[in-house]
């Protein structure tokens, strides 16, 4: 590194932020030094202490020609340090599209996997559908489960109908953290394809997979799970039985309303007021002949919920 | 002049602990320069005070009672201490007359958007006819929101700051979802080409009709109010038709909050 470079960048890590102002001019004064500059400040974690002087940097770095800071953003994005990962993700979200064929290139050349992870978390980001078939490689391949997760959600998250395929094979990944995000990617592709391994997994799940699984499912709307959402209004954890109760006035089918107006007694205000919903939206003839009663409740989220509908659906 | 609603502002502690007084000189000051009227929801800016938010709406009630309605009230909670929560969104909707609960600022108080915790403010807020504003700064704030709108149709949801860094994820899914409870917050900073590029997604997600302003602007002695202006410059940067410009800048808001 060349000493002016190196003095200026030392002065930059000098400033804390109750010298904000003194900060941002060496910052500035880094970007005066050109290009080899920049790249070197966004090696250094400590000369990114400072806010301001970060965001000096980023617009600074910005105005380069992408081409030629793209190595050095690429490395900022597998750097252990918090702070060149924030800079590297702000300058790229500046330039955009611009960045997006180094980025998948990056996918599949990034060895560190907080790097791959990283670089996946600024695609899903921008948008970039274009990412789809580098992170359903990664998704089904990579061997590391917290990138194989991270690629998983990208996926549910761009809506891209590649992701499909990898979404079943990711339903029986080995890794739980990775299954949990294929779920929840299945509710947000609304995959028919997944509802079976949907469930599958929500048997033997813990608490938040079973409440995602019941959400995917009620995404996905299709009435084959509707007898294992309906299983879950017994579940042991409100939050399952409130997400189930929520699901079926997606998945009503005949047969629904015995458990559900069980679900009215349930102990639970939230979980007993969300019943009273789905069954006044699902079955309104069949409400009518409980909202009387639910008027006179003393819970008041039932009273008020049962006001509401007495006006839309009427009372028996 | 055409009024700006802001439905997302906070009154700052000096207000709030009165040692000044928000008086209606003092708006009017922070608002020169305007080329706009405007009308403010605001609540409290004290980070803490959704753990004592009876005490925050009452404050909060005699600082903004002197000013008849050009700042309304907008209730803080915070889920972890649900029945004060509960019982300020009833004083404040009930006897105050207030517009709205939030921000539900979920990252700063560690909770997670659509927890189970947080379905009773939801619920009452539907049950009390007014929106509730969620903080949706990153993608699972979105994913959170959105769960929450799906789930609760009575209730009116405001998702705050259009997603921040998510608004990519949250236009896909907004435009998906086609939420009439769903309403997103924008607004004109920081510059009206930048602003202007969101603008026109929110509208491509849920539609001129769904759109209200926010911007976080604390009504604080000194302060001046340049959000309505900015807002104004990238309406007119996205070329708008002036009932739609008219639509944005107060008509939705004017629906959403019930204001007279």
């Amino acid at each position: 590194m060349k000493e002016e470079i190196r003095r200026a960048i030392e002065r930059l890590s000098g400033f804390d932020r109750d010298h904000s102002a003194e900060a941002v001019e060496a910052a500035k004064a880094v970007g005066a030094l050109g290009v080899e500059a920049l790249c070197a400040a966004l090696d250094t974690p400590e000369a990114l202490n400072v806010p301001r002087a970060r965001h000096a940097l980023k617009d600074e770095i910005a105005r380069r020609d992408p081409a030629v800071v793209a190595p050095a953003l690429l490395r900022a994005l597998a750097h252990k340090d918090w702070r060149p990962n924030q800079v590297a993700c702000d300058v790229i979200n500046l330039m955009q599209e611009a960045m997006t064929p180094a980025l998948i290139d990056n996918l599949e050349t990034e060895r560190q996997p907080n790097g791959r992870i990283n670089t996946m978390l600024i695609l899903r980001r921008m948008g970039a559908s274009a990412a789809a078939p580098s992170l359903v490689k990664l998704a089904c391949e990579d061997s590391v489960a917290e990138v194989r997760a991270t690629a998983v959600e990208a996926l549910g998250y761009l809506g891209v109908a590649q992701a499909a395929d990898a979404v079943v094979v990711a339903l029986d990944d080995t890794s739980p953290a990775v299954r949990l995000k294929a779920v929840k990617a299945a509710g947000w592709l609304r995959m028919c394809d997944a509802a079976e391994g949907v469930v599958a997994f929500a048997r033997s799940a813990d608490t938040e997979g079973r409440a995602a699984a019941v959400y995917a499912l009620d995404r996905i709307g299709d009435v084959r799970a509707t007898p294992f959402v309906v299983d879950c209004l017994e579940d042991p954890d409100p939050y399952v039985r409130w997400s189930a109760v929520v699901a079926l006035r997606r998945l009503w089918k005949e047969g629904c309303e015995t458990p559900l107006e069980k679900a009215l007694e349930d102990t639970e205000e939230t979980v007993a007021a969300a019943a009273l919903e789905t069954l006044c939206i699902a079955a309104p003839t069949k409400a009518r002949n409980r909202l009387a009663a639910a008027m006179e409740d003393p819970r008041p989220a039932l009273r008020r919920t049962a006001g509401f509908y007495s006006r839309t659906v009427g009372t028996g | 002049m055409i009024e700006i609603v802001d439905q997302h502002t906070t009154v700052g502690e000096t207000f709030m602990d009165g040692s000044d007084e928000l008086t209606a000189e003092l708006l009017a000051d922070m608002l020169s320069g305007c080329r706009h009227t405007a009308r403010f929801i605001s609540t409290d800016a004290r980070n803490d005070a959704g753990e004592w938010p009876v005490k925050s709406v009452k404050q909060l009630q005699e600082v903004i009672r002197p000013l008849e309605g050009a700042v309304e009230g907008w209730i803080a909670v915070n889920p972890y201490f649900l029945e004060a929560a509960l019982e300020a969104i009833e004083l404040g909707v009930r006897r105050f007359g207030m517009k709205s609960v939030g921000e539900m600022i979920q990252y700063m108080e560690d909770w997670v958007t659509d927890e189970y915790m947080v379905l009773p403010i939801v619920q009452l807020a539907g049950d009390l006819d007014v929106p509730i504003n969620f903080h949706a700064g990153e993608a699972l704030h979105v994913e959170g929101v959105m769960h929450l709108a799906e789930s609760y149709p009575r209730t009116r949801f405001i998702m705050a700051h259009f997603g921040g860094r998510a608004w990519r994820m949250a236009w896909r899914l907004v435009k998906d979802a086609k939420l009439p409870n769903l309403y997103v917050e924008i607004n004109g900073s920081p510059t009206p080409e930048l602003a202007a590029e969101r603008i026109a997604a929110a509208i491509d997600a849920a539609g001129v009709d769904r759109l209200v302003l926010g911007t976080d602007f604390r009504l604080a002695p000194g302060a001046r109010y340049e959000h309505g202006n900015r807002l104004l410059d990238a309406l007119e940067y996205v070329k708008l038709k002036d009932t739609d410009i008219e639509r944005i800048c107060s008509l939705n808001a004017r629906e959403v909050f019930k204001l007279s």
